[in-house]
């Protein structure tokens, strides 16, 4: 064999002694001067002594085989220059550990990374040189079971491991944590260096089970743990004593932007593995160690409106468990403090007097106020969304108004729904006035008492469509629409028959007209007539007795007449308190043009009478239109303070005074309205209405518990108390008490009967 | 100069590993240095024996060396000219054959035209064994029952066998599989008539024993002649239905799927837990095959007999009915074997319930009931199946049975039934059941149909006789006649098209020639 | 930081006796060896005057290596899994190998112990596969004289070996 460059022979393939001087020349120059290169002749060289020693020795195997000495076998050749090697790793190592006792901090991480470097990069040409020893010995040695044996470019790592990273691996961590620190305190540093020792811990992570496979335990118990606690010691420091000397918000400002930082530490140079535990490292010690502090501050923020500090304090508490909910808590407490403050201010200003839209508007702008601010500082949590409804719901449900009377805040939200809805003078603009109906549904979606509300709705609107002074159909179906949305098809069922009930009048009264036309009958009085349903509206019939006059009797007649063939068997009641009408007065001295008179039909008929005569007595007025004193009395009273009539002798009207016909009547306007209901009126409505409302709950209380017990058969007294409770809340909130007293009258009615152990029974 | 004895270590292995067993048995005669090498070189032994055979299911304590010599052994012992000079290692035989399906594993591949079973090396070298008529005519054919027969030929057995050799026997003709019909090739030969004597006397039938395959000794160890002899009858029946056309794997083909966990498990997706913990792969859909006799035929071979002693009975051969049929169960309930219990603790014991429906058609009452039933291992270490069917709520037929091969076998269970009360006038028979999927539900018609089953059908109807057992005759003679029965098929084949279009219609018709099921029970 | 290799790369090998040939890089590479060195050493300029010494391998068996190496280009790398997958591995050798191996034993033996060395296992294989087709069924005697080995076992040594492999033997 030629050598060729002053190559050294390659030595005898059975001397392992000349061999390993051989390959140890070799693998120094690798180890230590690969920068000079490597030729070819020598890569050949060292490739071919591995692969002849571990050929070699045949000749020593079958020299003198015995048949009773113990036999080589399938034994392969190999574990010599494993150990050889091993041994010169060690001894490499140990030299390198010596050298690194000359450098510290940043100068001994770049001795590290220098000689981590150049070991590995070694170490792939080595595993190269050894692959023929790779390739049968350990491969058969791992085949076998044998524990640490690894291959060649392995063996490097866990030799490193071992001797040198056992030894240095702190001292470098505590250089990498200086660096980290200065970092920290706002320098800059050579952090590919801090990178490049990462990659070497999580190299040196062997699968001791399987050493194919790699583990991260290396690198988490000397990198990882160290960092952790390094983090942690830093942080703790400096926050104590930044909170000792900066505001609570300053302080805030201050752990946002670590956080931060902490966050894009991990993408610069550190593995993806410690993201987590990093995190809640900080957190721990920049939030969790401060959270008492940071609550404390929120009352401060949240009484001088510091929505964006609200807004940082809410994302730095949102990384600790349960970091929120003391938030959550106190805001909830706060925004009821502030509801229940509007309205005490506006109850106390206005008084008695208090207008429905100030106290809705009072309500609302709580409500848009603190939902603004779970929107731009609390991230629209549903969380905070739901403390500031039971804020609300408190403050809408009882407050300073509601003490008067706990139906207070539905009956004023369907009032100033009615003022909004009503004809007037001040209407406004359409499209306001679908986002006001809107506001409405926010507070109405608090209100307990849905009845309550239904109630009084559904009287106004019936006046609405009685006295047609609704301000536009379109609106009053959008708030219909609304409320079935909220409360469905029930609540709003009567509602809208009252609006079915309308229509259909209408195309009555035009097929009446039509009728009367095609039988030539003589227009006497202009007429028109509203069906309304029995049941669905909110009315009773009159308490009084009415003759009508004869000039409205005949057309009245004429009506009946025509409905009762359209719809054979309806009864026809007459709501006389209803009704109402124009007189025109023709009589009067000082006026050219005759005045208009807008009246009752009660009114109307004791006008009507004058046509005859110029004067009547109470008795003969009385007994002309079968009137009830206590109405005929108030009928007149509008008509005598308007003095379209006369009253001789005393102030009011009654029996034995007389009226007469006043020629000289004046007004200032042309059309005068005589139809007026007296505040006392108003007032005795709202009475009744509550009246029928507590009339009501008993009835629903009762058809639940029937419904209920109907379903059960059997149940336990307090069970059906709450069950009963669970059905009905969404109308409104019951009393323990109500319930109980509804199940007495059931179990009189025999429609329950008591069992044994406190338990009912449903009786069919 | 380069030699053979001079090459390095990892080549001579390289070298050796290729060789075959038998060869280690010259290489260590050759030389100092290659009797050195190869002695006691378990890694040289260790990836001969893979490159050859299946990889045991544990390796632990396996003794490569000592394997690869019995298989050696056993390969001589094969080779030997005559049955007589075979004879006399039927206990080796049967020792390193069982051993050797105990170490069976799957290659990873189907056996050929099998969705059920995996392919085995194991398998595939004992089946080359005894493809040797000389070799299965010397350990498959020693239990008693073939003893009647050839002493019915005048042909006197060699040597007299212990019980526990005909035992062996037994056994190894069962997880042979394909059942022996025929000693030589006379007519009066069959082995059928003697099977039938021993599967249908009612005597075999007793507490003792189970009323299954069990040993009349109340140990519940198996009677492998007992299971034999079911095997047999079985086996006629399914090669006068031309079964074998749709079952090919399981009755045609030797030693095929009698080993652990040959069956080809899929679990659907949606397994339940109780699936996960069962050992024994109970649920999914399985065939079954059941025989019985008219029962007046049964009544008067059991009952007009006068003289009712211990030997067997005469010879039977009047013909039975076969019943193909579809079970579907699924596991109910699994427990420990606690102390007491019948069965082994090392497993558990398994309980199931389904149905069970008749594939050829629908008119037969028997076939179409509820089951239920119990898996267990028997002290012994066999997988014992015990079903119940259950009509309108009353449980009437019971089963016992062994599957063949052990524990998840794609080979299935062999055994008999009888009446549930345990009526000692019968009726009982034969029965076998073998998994067909993992899925218990059925995906329409078609996907619960054995592949093959409408060319089955078809071919039934072509070469229906009047006379089924002559037709029987001719398929079963020999195995040159065997394949050339099947390239026969071959044009049959490409009739097809109309045949399956009638094939599906003429199911009931065919059937009819069955006769009515049993009366008496 | 590795320049790139057309398939059409030529690369020089020099036997140990001095003879220089010139290989396409696909076909050294099929050499496992070489493949590492190339990429190992890829800095350095391989020519026609600065070839790949191959220390143990002679002329003539270099180019039978190289020519098994030429017409085996294209076959696809085998795994380790699959070479340690026993169940794979087939007895069986293409029909082409099957010649390419009728070479005189000397030859044969030169080109395993060549292709261990080079780290070609295909060709490992295929070798050993031929040398075992050799042994396949012999008697020992047989064997000793395909082998041209001594019998080296005195009398009693050789009974008592015979008596240690009674097992394969049908008696």
């Amino acid at each position: 064999m030629v050598t060729r460059m002053g190559m050294p022979p390659v030595p005898n393939r059975e001397d392992i002694n000349a061999t390993w001087k051989y390959l140890e020349d070799g693998i120094t120059r690798i180890m230590t001067d690969l920068e000079q290169g490597m030729d070819m002749q020598m890569y050949m060289g060292v490739y071919t002594a591995v692969h002849n020693f571990c050929t070699s020795q045949k000749a020593v195997g079958l020299s003198g085989p015995s048949m009773t000495t113990s036999h080589r076998g399938a034994h392969l050749l190999g574990e010599d220059l494993y150990n050889h090697l091993i041994q010169y790793l060690q001894k490499h190592l140990a030299a390198l550990v010596q050298s690194s006792k000359s450098h510290t901090d940043e100068a001994l991480l770049a001795y590290y990374i220098r000689e981590w470097n150049r070991y590995t990069v070694a170490a792939k040409y080595i595993h190269h040189l050894f692959q023929y020893l790779n390739r049968h010995w350990v491969k058969r040695e791992i085949d076998e079971g044998k524990k640490n044996i690894y291959d060649v470019y392995t063996l490097h790592l866990v030799q490193w491991r071992k001797v040198l990273f056992e030894q240095v691996s702190e001292k470098v961590m505590d250089a990498v944590l200086k660096l980290v620190e200065k970092q920290r305190s706002g320098e800059t540093i050579e952090y590919g260096q801090i990178k490049q020792v990462v990659d070497s811990f999580v190299s040196l992570g062997l699968d001791e089970a399987d050493p194919s496979k790699s583990t991260l335990d290396v690198y988490r118990f000397h990198f990882e743990r160290p960092f952790l606690a390094a983090t942690k010691e830093f942080y703790q420091a400096e926050s104590k004593q930044f909170v000792a000397e900066n505001s609570v918000v300053e302080y805030m400002k201050k752990a946002e932007m670590r956080l931060a930082e902490e966050e894009e530490r991990v993408n610069m140079y550190l593995h993806g593995d410690i993201a987590i535990p990093l995190k809640k490292c900080c957190n721990q010690a920049l939030i969790a160690d401060h959270s008492a502090l940071l609550r404390e501050e929120f009352q401060v923020l949240l009484d001088n409106d510091r929505e964006e500090d609200m807004a940082r304090m809410y994302s730095l508490l949102s990384r600790i468990p349960d970091g929120l909910d003391p938030l959550r808590t106190r805001f909830e407490t706060h925004v009821r403090k502030a509801g229940l403050a509007a309205v005490q201010k506006v109850q106390s200003s206005e008084g008695d007097k208090l207008e429905p839209k100030v106290y809705v508007d009072a309500l609302l702008e709580i409500h848009t106020q603190y939902q603004g601010l779970v929107k731009r500082a609390f991230n629209d949590e549903p969380e905070f969304t739901r403390s500031l409804d039971n804020a609300c719901r408190e403050f809408v449900n009882r407050n300073e108004v509601c003490k008067s009377g706990s139906n207070k805040s539905p009956e004023l939200l369907a009032k100033y729904t009615d003022v909004l809805l009503r004809k007037s003078t001040t209407s406004i603009e359409e499209a306001d006035l679908e986002r006001t109906l809107s506001q409405i549904m926010t507070v109405f979606k608090y209100i307990e008492d849905k009845d309550v509300f239904q109630k009084f709705y559904s009287r106004m609107l019936a006046r609405r469509l009685v006295h047609s002074n609704s301000s536009s159909d379109d609106a009053e179906t959008s708030m219909i629409s609304k409320l079935k949305e909220a409360c469905g098809f029930e609540y709003t069922n009567k509602l809208q028959r009252m609006f079915q009930d309308m229509q259909i009048s209408k195309d009555l009264n035009k097929e009446f007209r039509d009728h009367l036309e095609s039988v030539g009958n003589a227009k006497a009085v202009d007429s028109t007539f509203s069906i309304l349903g029995t049941g669905f509206w909110p009315l009773t019939p009159p308490s009084t007795h009415f003759d009508p006059p004869p000039e409205i009797a005949a057309e009245i007649e004429r009506f009946v007449r025509f409905y009762k063939h359209k719809h054979d068997g309806r009864k026809l009641t007459w709501l006389w308190h209803l009704c109402k009408g124009e007189i025109k007065a023709g009589y009067c001295k000082n006026s050219k043009t005759p005045y208009t008179f807008q009246v009752s039909i009660y009114q109307m008929s004791i006008l009507l009478l004058f046509n005859e005569n110029d004067t009547y007595s109470y008795d003969d007025i009385s007994s002309a239109t079968q009137l009830s004193s206590e109405v005929l009395d108030q009928a007149l009273a509008v008509i005598l303070k308007a003095k379209v009539l006369l009253m001789d002798g005393g102030d009011k009207p009654g029996p034995g005074k007389t009226f007469r016909l006043n020629y000289d009547f004046k007004s200032k306007k042309i059309r005068v309205n005589l139809n007026l209901g007296g505040v006392k009126e108003a007032k005795q409505e709202e009475v009744e209405t509550n009246k029928t409302i507590e009339e009501d709950r008993k009835l629903v209380l009762q058809s639940a518990i029937v419904r209920i017990m109907k379903a059960r058969k059997k149940m336990k007294h307090t069970q059906l108390v709450s069950e009963t409770i669970n059905q009905i809340r969404s109308r409104f909130v019951p009393k323990v008490g109500d319930i109980k007293k509804c199940i007495e009258i059931l179990l009189d009615k025999e429609y329950l009967e008591r069992l044994d152990d406190d338990e009912l029974g449903y009786l069919a | 100069m380069a030699q053979l004895t001079t090459l390095p270590n990892e080549i001579l292995h390289n070298i050796l590993q290729w060789l075959t067993p038998k060869d280690l048995g010259s290489l260590p005669r050759v030389c100092r240095a290659l009797h050195s090498y190869v002695k006691d070189n378990q890694k040289l032994c260790h990836d001969l024996y893979l490159h050859h055979f299946d990889s045991p299911p544990t390796e632990e304590g396996f003794d490569w060396e000592d394997e690869l010599h019995s298989i050696v052994r056993l390969e001589n012992i094969c080779l030997r000219e005559t049955a007589e000079e075979k004879e006399g290692e039927l206990s080796f035989v049967y020792d390193v054959v069982t051993r050797m399906l105990q170490h069976a594993s799957s290659t990873g591949n189907a056996v050929e035209a099998s969705d059920t079973q995996y392919a085995s090396r194991n398998v595939d070298f004992l089946n080359s064994l005894f493809e040797n008529e000389v070799n299965r005519e010397a350990f498959l054919q020693k239990s008693s029952l073939f003893e009647r027969v050839y002493r019915s030929q005048h042909q006197i057995p060699s040597k007299n066998l212990s019980k526990e050799q005909r035992q062996q026997s037994a056994k190894l003709h069962c997880l042979y599989g394909k059942p022996v019909l025929q000693v030589g090739r006379l007519r009066s030969a069959r082995t059928y008539p003697y099977a039938c004597s021993r599967v249908y006397d009612i005597r075999q039938y007793t507490t003792q024993s189970r009323w299954g395959p069990f040993m009349n000794d109340g140990s519940d160890r198996v009677d492998w002649e007992k299971v034999e002899a079911i095997l047999i009858v079985l086996g006629n029946n399914v090669y006068a239905k031309k079964l074998t056309r749709l079952f090919s794997d399981i009755w045609d083909n030797p030693f095929s799927g009698s080993w652990k966990s040959s069956f080809i498990s899929s679990p659907s997706p949606d397994i339940t837990s109780l699936d996960a913990m069962d050992p024994y792969g109970v649920t999914g859909t399985w065939y079954r095959i059941v025989c019985f006799l008219d029962y007046n035929d049964f009544f008067s071979y059991n009952f007009t007999n006068p003289e009712r002693d211990e030997s067997p009975l005469h010879t039977l051969d009047v013909g039975e009915a076969t019943r193909l049929i579809i079970m579907r169960i699924h596991v109910t309930k699994i427990e420990q074997a606690g102390p007491q219990s019948e069965y082994s603790s090392d497993l558990p014991i398994v309980h199931f319930e389904g149905i069970s429906r008749p594939l050829d058609d629908s008119w037969d009452d028997n076939a179409s009931s509820d089951l239920r039933g119990t898996v267990g291992l028997t002290k012994e270490g066999e997988v014992r199946w015990t079903s119940v069917s259950i009509f309108h709520g009353h449980e009437r037929w019971k089963s016992e049975g062994v599957q063949v091969g052990g524990v998840r076998s794609a080979r299935g269970v062999i055994g008999n039934w009888f009446d549930r009360d345990y009526d000692p006038h019968g009726p009982c028979g034969p029965s076998a059941y073998w998994k067909a999927s993992d899925s218990e539900v059925a995906h329409g018609t078609h996907a619960v149909l054995p592949r093959n089953f409408l060319l089955w059908s078809a071919l039934l109807q072509m070469e229906d006789s009047d006379d089924p057992e002559g037709d029987m005759e001719y398929t079963m003679e020999n195995e040159e006649d065997d394949e050339e029965d099947d390239s026969e098929s071959e044009p049959v084949g490409n009739e097809l098209p109309e045949l399956l279009l009638d094939a599906e219609f003429e199911i009931i018709e065919l059937t009819h020639h069955i006769e009515e099921p049993p009366s008496g029970a | 930081m590795a320049e790139a290799k057309p398939a059409s790369q030529k690369i020089w090998l020099i036997s140990n006796d001095n003879a220089t040939m010139e290989v396409d890089r696909v076909v050294v590479e099929r050499s496992m060896l070489l493949k590492n060195m190339l990429e190992d050493l890829s800095h350095t300029d391989i020519t026609q005057d600065n070839p790949i010494p191959i220390p143990n391998v002679n002329e003539a068996v270099l180019r039978k290596v190289v020519e098994w190496c030429e017409h085996h280009r294209n076959d696809p790398v085998t795994t380790p899994d699959d070479e340690s997958d026993a169940r794979k591995k087939t007895t069986d050798i293409e029909e082409w190998d099957q010649k390419f191996m009728q070479v005189d034993q000397e030859m044969l033996f030169e080109i395993i112990l060549a292709s261990n060395f080079l780290d070609i296992k295909p060709l490992l294989d295929v070798g050993c596969k031929t040398v075992a087709n050799m042994i396949k069924g012999k008697s020992p005697e047989e064997i000793r004289k395909t082998f041209n080995i001594t019998n080296d076992f005195s009398a009693e040594e050789e009974e008592q070996i015979r008596r240690e492999n009674e097992w394969a033997e049908d008696r």
